[in-house]
């Protein structure tokens, strides 16, 4: 992957964003007020690289939340220190302070700015997508092992008893119950990092914050603030949805409903 | 810097928060329906957005309320009570459902038996109701103290030179901002890692309490 890749995917991605920001802003053209209909397509673009960027970091951060959380509870010993020392840290900072750590902190050094990782580290939007997703992952990590901690330890047992192995219990007995016990905090998990994601607008990311930020440095009018904030509560309300369908249509049929509680106490 | 920028908004965020939930637990719909709406409001909106409407806005109100008595000075919004103002209303969005929650906690019990002596309502609230309601809703005060005491450093956007802010200008004039964010990172584990503690004493404490 070459710079000239990613700046085509990252026009691609741009480009739709605004065709769609001129299908919705040009008939609610005469309804906005006069200070923020010349910008609502960039309010637009700002709603869709949020939503890309949060849903991409809660992705990959639930895969290495799993993975961390699998490693606490079969994992070797000498495994878990690391991991609860990277959780602690992630949760014990600010998310800003990591988040210009690793934009402003690291081009301190040249052999970084000169290695391959640059392309990576150099542009905000990678930085906003690995920072969220460490820290997103540090808060699931804790929320997954806290439910598996919470388990009945019959059911280790019972599993061991009838020939699984420790591979076989975490991912066939222990993490499909600890999931579904543990994702109204894993879905409030996802709403607080769509709020910190507004963020990365301090690393130059022009996400929803971002370019409200901008306008606003130009108009110097608090409705853009108003429409950014009607945006990100429209996500929120979105996420809400997304987790509720989930809940409703994957966890439903599955163990840990109320016939599976009552035979496992 | 930011250990008083975060206890002003606590006592901020304390005092907003008391009202809201009286505003929640009474039977005025108006009112009720109001506190809610406001705390859905702050709930779906980044806290990094709520403090740059309050900076922003305070600074406007101040003009234009300057302007309209028709003095002809410009005042710089104090940075320090604009943050603490913003991070006050987030936490006290926060702690009006915490109290909310104590609220309902306190055995009805207690409520009765304060009516039964004659106590009248506001009698009631401010004697029984505030002091029983303390207990259980100090270890959810101490979980969003936490999140306040992270959320200090949004504060340095809007250039209020606290910890966060202090470590980047100086790690700027420096030429090596990474051991300065380092040290700053340090700095608030440390925070944490104290209130960490003082929060297990206290959740102690606290169900001792409840179960003599």
């Amino acid at each position: 992957m070459t710079e000239a890749n990613f700046r085509s995917i990252y026009f691609w991605f741009k480009g739709w964003h605004y065709d769609i920001g001129k299908a919705v802003c040009v008939p609610l053209e005469q309804i906005l007020p006069t200070s923020i209909s010349p910008y609502c397509s960039r309010l637009i673009d700002g709603f869709f690289t949020t939503f890309e960027l949060v849903a991409l970091a809660l992705i990959f951060a639930f895969l290495l939340a799993r993975m961390m959380a699998q490693l606490l509870a079969i994992g070797p010993t000498l495994s878990h220190k690391p991991i609860k020392i990277y959780v602690y840290m992630f949760q014990g900072t600010p998310i800003l302070i990591q988040l210009w750590m690793v934009y402003y902190g690291l081009a301190q050094f040249k052999w970084i700015q000169e290695s391959a990782g640059w392309i990576l580290l150099g542009s905000g939007w990678w930085v906003g997508l690995i920072v969220l997703t460490l820290n997103s992952a540090a808060y699931q990590t804790n929320i997954l092992i806290g439910s598996i901690r919470n388990l009945p330890q019959g059911q280790l047992e019972g599993a061991h008893s009838i020939g699984m192995n420790p591979r076989q219990t975490y991912q066939k007995i222990l993490f499909p119950q600890a999931i579904r016990n543990s994702w109204p905090a894993l879905a409030n998990e996802g709403i607080l990092l769509l709020k910190s994601s507004a963020l990365v607008s301090t690393i130059t990311v022009l996400d929803l914050m971002g370019h409200a930020r901008t306008v606003f440095s130009r108009s110097y009018d608090l409705w853009v603030y108003g429409g950014a904030a009607l945006l990100y509560i429209l996500l929120t309300a979105f996420m809400t949805l997304v987790a509720f369908l989930i809940r409703r249509y994957w966890f439903q049929s599955l163990p840990s409903d109320s016939w599976f509680r009552e035979i496992s106490r | 810097m930011t250990v008083s920028l975060a206890v002003a908004s606590l006592i901020i965020g304390l005092i907003i928060g008391g009202v809201l939930a009286l505003c929640k637990i009474q039977p005025i719909t108006i009112l009720r329906g109001f506190a809610h709406g406001l705390t859905l409001l702050f709930r779906g909106m980044p806290e990094f957005l709520v403090v740059l409407v309050v900076f922003f806005g305070l600074d406007i109100l101040i003009n234009t309320l300057l302007s309209s008595i028709a003095m002809d000075l410009k005042i710089s919004t104090p940075k320090f009570w604009a943050g603490a103002l913003g991070l006050g209303l987030i936490f006290g969005v926060y702690a009006s459902e915490v109290f909310k929650g104590a609220c309902y906690a306190v055995p009805k019990g207690a409520l009765e038996a304060s009516q039964a002596l004659g106590l009248s309502k506001l009698q009631t609230t401010t004697q029984i109701l505030i002091p029983l309601m303390w207990r259980y809703a100090l270890p959810g005060l101490m979980n969003l103290w936490l999140v306040l005491l992270k959320d200090t450093s949004l504060v340095a956007v809007i250039a209020f030179d606290e910890l966060l802010r202090t470590a980047k200008v100086a790690g700027e004039t420096e030429r090596e901002p990474f051991i300065f964010f380092l040290v700053a990172g340090v700095l608030y584990l440390l925070m944490t890692w104290v209130s960490d503690q003082a929060k297990i004493r206290v959740e102690n404490r606290v169900s001792l309490a409840g179960r003599n």
